[in-house]
């Protein structure tokens, strides 16, 4: 009897499997349907700005990100407690520049897994779907 | 008076006891393989947290029921004259009063998370190169810490019945009642996957009022055993009917004019005391009184019998005309 009632949530979970996990404030669907805006910390050699173009690994990480995914990506520069700030408002999807995993951040907001051990990506808190493809992208590059 | 002696349950109730032990280390060990894997994949989520520690917590009610087994049935002595049965109690109270201060701490916890909408973020582990999405790996944990413990339950909740033993037998319920606490939990998760953030902390909530209730019953339960209660039912607490047997099979003597019984829980068994006013024609008859009470029920272990001019108004009396049963 029991298996019975079972069946509709069984079927009712494989169905939204696929699109789980979703962001609770439309990150990943913004980024898609605008542009992926990154927060950037000046920190060289992970970010900086030469003959006024964002350089660096992390801006190479994300430009590489949002080809894959066919995204238009715009860089603001701030100082790193206002980044942080707008990144909790959801003015920014991806704050970036150095950030280590065990940033004073990290209670803020979510952290990426570490693309080389020990630096990550910050995004707003609850933006599942924008972690799972973040996360899907810096893992094959750790490889 | 009864002789005290070390207790022992009748032969049948043995072999439970034993099945019951070895159902509490079983136990045991599958809750610590709970604890230890819901740490590992429980990641921010406020749910995972409170179920985590309501996994952590009901391993209390097993270890007190196999610390309390080692000394349950030492032998009186001149420290403990009235034996070790309240080990039992002490237990009990220890255990539900955790349960009921950690209920409230992941109640007003969880609330917090729902007031400041704390959006949980559960991200990925990479199997064999394959990402997953850790709120999967959450719901099979979850899966894990409710189904087996949902059959543990049910094969204690007997045992604790027969056995009159109320740390299994809340044991034994609260476990039986875990795949709710589980399937609450599991929503919680999907909620965030779907993008409700707040289905997280809501699940935690409703998590917290179950172990909050618990605890408070249970609570209450200790205190009162503590107080020297009337002896209850372990199912729906009422007044146990075996005091007012024993207080018509104690009518039935011939030398008794009137009589009144009180008994108080300690541990699973039963201690108490029979007020007698003798006929003044007849002769009394401790001896054969004595020995009729040590045989009629395991759960009568230590009766006091005293010659009184007055019953108390507070004493369960009989009218005349007794009862007997053969468990």
């Amino acid at each position: 009897m029991m298996w019975r009632h079972l069946i509709p949530g069984v079927i009712c979970i494989s169905l939204t499997a696929c699109t789980i996990p979703q962001d609770s404030s439309y990150s990943w669907q913004k980024a898609t349907v605008e542009e992926l805006s990154i927060g950037v910390i000046d920190n060289p050699p992970f970010a900086y700005k030469s003959n006024s173009k964002w350089e660096g690994i992390e801006i190479d990480l994300i430009k590489k990100f949002a080809a894959m995914y066919g995204l238009d990506v715009s860089f603001t520069q701030a100082n790193e407690t206002q980044l942080f700030k707008d990144l909790k408002n959801y003015k920014y999807q991806i704050v970036l520049g150095g950030i280590e995993e065990q940033s004073i951040w990290k209670k803020e907001v979510a952290l990426t897994l570490a693309y080389d051990s020990v630096h990550v990506m910050a995004i707003p808190k609850g933006e599942n779907e924008l972690l799972f493809h973040l996360e899907n992208y810096l893992h094959i590059q750790l490889k | 008076m009864k002789n005290l002696t070390s207790f022992e349950y009748p032969d049948q109730l043995q072999k439970e006891l034993r099945k019951a032990k070895k159902l509490e280390w079983i136990t045991l060990v599958y809750l610590i393989s709970v604890v230890v894997l819901m740490y590992l994949v429980m990641g921010s989520s406020q749910a995972m947290k409170t179920a985590w520690l309501e996994d952590a917590l009901s391993t209390l009610p097993a270890i007190s029921f196999l610390i309390a087994y080692r000394f349950y049935n030492k032998k009186p002595n001149k420290d403990f004259p009235y034996g070790y049965h309240r080990i039992y109690g002490i237990a009990f109270l220890t255990g539900s009063l955790a349960l009921f201060l950690m209920g409230s701490y992941l109640l007003i916890d969880s609330s917090m998370a729902l007031i400041k909408a704390e959006k949980p973020s559960i991200g990925s582990i990479f199997i064999l190169g394959h990402q997953v999405w850790m709120g999967w790996m959450m719901i099979g944990v979850l899966l894990y810490s409710s189904l087996p413990a949902m059959w543990l339950g049910y094969r204690k909740l007997p045992l604790a019945k027969k056995l009159h033993n109320k740390i299994l037998f809340t044991d034994a319920q609260a476990q039986k009642a875990d795949w709710t606490t589980g399937f609450a939990a599991i929503l919680g998760i999907l909620g965030v996957g779907l993008g409700f953030w707040w289905a997280d902390a809501l699940a935690a909530v409703i998590i917290s009022f179950s172990v909050l209730k618990d605890g408070f019953s249970n609570l209450k339960d200790a205190v009162l055993e503590l107080m020297d209660r009337h002896p209850v039912t372990l199912e729906d607490k009422t007044k146990d009917d075996l005091v007012n047997e024993v207080a018509q099979l104690v009518n039935t003597w011939d030398w008794v004019e009137k009589a009144g019984v009180r008994f108080r829980e300690h541990g699973m068994v039963y201690f108490g005391e029979i007020y007698i006013i003798p006929h003044q024609s007849k002769k009394t008859d401790f001896e054969k009184a004595r020995n009729q009470l040590k045989n009629y029920h395991w759960k009568i272990h230590e009766v006091t019998l005293m010659e009184v001019r007055e019953i108390p108004d507070y004493l369960v009396t009989a009218p005349n005309g007794g009862s007997r049963r053969n468990n």
